[in-house]
């Protein structure tokens, strides 16, 4: 087959010229013996738009989680922890299955932990003043969150052998995180036991990490922070 | 197996090279930057043959059997887990039922960032470019070929044009060439403007494909006529076809520019099987009356040849590559030098019209040669420049191939009209052939 528009050859499949979209002729091809590629059939078929309605359902347990705390508060971090847990299983158990499919939209900031942490700061601080709500998250709120993000992690990484070490810098950061809460208590509040906790489990994992396997632990390190 | 003595050098972690930081920071949610190349054998391809053959080279290309990793001042390549009974890997080997180049999955996977695909009698490798550029994703294909075709009962000689497989790698195989070549005190490179910007209207999810098959003879017989290289005539035909398409009179002050990638494995003898190209640029400003062949050939005589000397492509490697090199740079997170890296990414992308990739002649054992009817590469659209082209041949033929996410053939029409007007002939084939591909 021939376009003679175009002066070319086309494959023996052509129905049209693929440049200019015109008849084509029966003509013999000027170059021979050249073999036809195979392509799969496809149709064209314009792709669903985003879904909106899945993202802002990846967003409903952080909103639900404000909103709580705004209007329920009353000064209990009892409310704060159980909200946060609640949400927490809820997005575990059902929206992030959902939105795996769309692995973008399940936003890292909307699906973690620390993330509500902060929420709870800043939900407690709106409803009973600032330094009121400080204290209450800062003296027992942070710690035990932190405290349950250190043992999920350390479980996760005692059950997964093939990626035990890619935890090491989710503990340097809950470690970071951590001596951060304790600047802050010291300087706006008395320390306690509680306090030190969450730094004490997180050390305690990297040391555990790191007995286990030295050089493993060392890649690990290098890896995620070379620069 | 003539194995070396020496340690195997398979990291538990390894850096990106210098150009590979650019290509995960410029993908967005539906792109990132993947290019395929593929070979049609004689025959159709057996896929439990080819699975067997893709586990088995799991050693000897440790770059690319990797899946990115985000770290905190970069990202990073993790090797991909191997069943140590069976041998068996995570790479995807499945038969193609969609358009070519599409997106790579990258990060929390244990498929590396390339997959391997067949359909009928092609072999297909379709990578991210983070991994290694054109020029070793070809000794990649061609190895994997080879071995196929030893494992499908073809005798075929280890080495040679082709890297011995019974081999661990090298240390330059493996190494950032970029840093070896890379010099302070390199003399600047000349800035770029942004250029001509041909967009047609965008279908998300589609990719057309025209290959424009050439007999090398024809075009080596005119390139030579005007005294000229074939890169040359083709980068000369490719700005007649600009020309002659409808220009958008806003842009009537921006210069046609094409921008054509350069191995520099060549120029400073380095063996890097990862990413080591650069590229350069000719540009020309469009005139009110439409130059001639022979004029634009007299206009572009000797830019190319200028736009590849070592000292060139020094200073574009330096001054692309150089900022990555200081320390205030490093030492910043990753999260906020990437919306940094994504932008001058995009910047880069602005400066040229269209791309001109030409792998050259895909060197094969003469016992390959047999069971191979031609090499294919395409490259992916961005999302700043709807029409890529990539050429690559087999010594009898050259593959020119015009791949983008449009139904537009107008560039791709002009060109070929173009190259039928010099009287070389051409057949042209598509991937595309329904109704409602009708251009």
């Amino acid at each position: 087959m021939r376009c003679n528009a175009c002066n070319v050859d086309v494959g023996e499949n052509h129905k049209y010229c693929p440049l200019c979209g015109g008849g084509l002729t029966d003509e013999p091809p000027v170059l021979q013996g050249l073999t036809q590629a195979p392509y799969p059939a496809l149709r064209y078929k314009k792709p669903k738009p985003t879904p909106t309605a899945i993202f802002f359902f990846c967003w409903i347990p952080l909103v639900v989680f404000i909103g709580s705390q705004v209007a329920f508060y009353a000064g209990s971090h009892y409310i704060t922890l159980l909200t946060a847990s609640g949400l927490l299983c809820l997005w575990t158990a059902v929206v992030r299955p959902i939105s795996k499919k769309y692995l973008h939209l399940s936003n890292f900031a909307a699906s973690n932990l620390f993330t509500f942490s902060f929420l709870a700061l800043v939900s407690s601080c709106y409803s009973l003043g600032f330094k009121a709500g400080v204290a209450r998250f800062a003296g027992f709120g942070a710690p035990i969150l932190l405290l349950i993000a250190a043992a999920a992690l350390f479980s996760a990484a005692m059950l997964t052998r093939s990626r035990r070490y890619r935890f090491v810098s989710d503990f340097f950061v809950l470690l970071l995180i951590g001596i951060a809460l304790i600047i802050f208590k010291r300087l706006f509040w008395d320390i306690d036991w509680l306090t030190f906790m969450p730094s004490c489990a997180a050390l305690a994992a990297l040391v555990v990490l790191l007995l286990m396997n030295p050089r493993a632990f060392a890649e690990e390190l290098h890896a995620r922070f070379h620069f | 197996m003539k194995k070396t003595k020496e340690k195997p050098l398979r990291p538990s972690w390894m850096k990106l090279d210098s150009a590979g930081t650019l290509y995960p920071a410029t993908r967005t949610r539906s792109w990132n930057a993947t290019f395929r190349f593929a070979f049609l054998l004689k025959e159709d391809v057996n896929p439990a043959l080819l699975k067997q053959a893709v586990d088995a080279l799991y050693d000897r290309f440790p770059w690319l059997y990797t899946q990115l990793e985000n770290g905190f001042f970069w990202s990073y390549l993790r090797p991909i887990p191997r069943n140590k009974n069976t041998g068996e890997t995570s790479v995807l080997v499945c038969e193609e039922n969609d358009y070519p180049c599409r997106k790579t999955r990258l990060f929390h996977t244990d498929e590396p960032m390339f997959r391997v695909l067949y359909y009928k009698n092609r072999l297909a490798v379709e990578t991210f470019h983070a991994a290694c550029d054109g020029g070793a994703a070809l000794e990649y294909i061609k190895t994997l070929t080879a071995k196929y075709l030893q494992l499908n009962g073809v005798a075929i000689e280890n080495g040679g044009e082709l890297l011995d497989w019974d081999v661990d790698p090298s240390e330059g195989e493996l190494q950032n060439s970029y840093h070896a070549v890379y010099r302070k005190n390199a003399s600047p490179a000349p800035k770029k403007v942004v250029s001509y910007q041909h967009r047609p209207p965008q279908m998300r999810g589609y990719f057309k494909l025209i290959h424009a098959i050439i007999p090398v003879a024809d075009i080596k017989a005119k390139s030579k006529s005007y005294g000229i290289s074939i890169t040359e005539y083709l980068v000369a035909v490719m700005f007649l076809a600009l020309q002659r398409i409808p220009l958008d009179r806003k842009q009537r002050h921006h210069p046609l520019t094409v921008r054509v990638p350069v191995s520099l494995r060549g120029i400073f003898g380095s063996e890097s099987q990862r990413n080591f190209s650069m590229f350069t640029h000719i540009s020309l400003q469009p005139t009110p009356i439409r130059r001639t062949l022979d004029a634009i050939i007299e206009a572009l005589r000797g830019k190319l040849q200028e736009g590849i000397t070592e000292e060139r492509m020094r200073a574009e490697l330096c001054a692309n590559t150089g900022l990555l090199e200081k320390l205030p740079v490093r030492i910043v997170p990753y999260l906020l030098k990437r919306q940094v890296v994504k932008r001058s990414g995009y910047f880069s992308e602005l400066t040229s019209t269209t791309v001109i990739t030409n792998l050259g002649i895909v060197k094969l054992p003469k016992s390959m040669q047999e069971h191979i009817l031609r090499p294919e590469v395409i490259l992916c659209s961005t999302p700043f420049r709807r029409l890529q082209t990539a050429v690559i041949s087999d010594g009898n033929i050259i593959n020119f191939t015009f791949s983008g996410d449009s139904k537009d053939t107008s560039i791709a029409k002009e060109f070929i009209r173009a190259l039928s007007e010099e009287g070389i002939r051409v057949r042209v084939e598509t991937n595309c052939q329904g109704e409602e591909d009708r251009p």
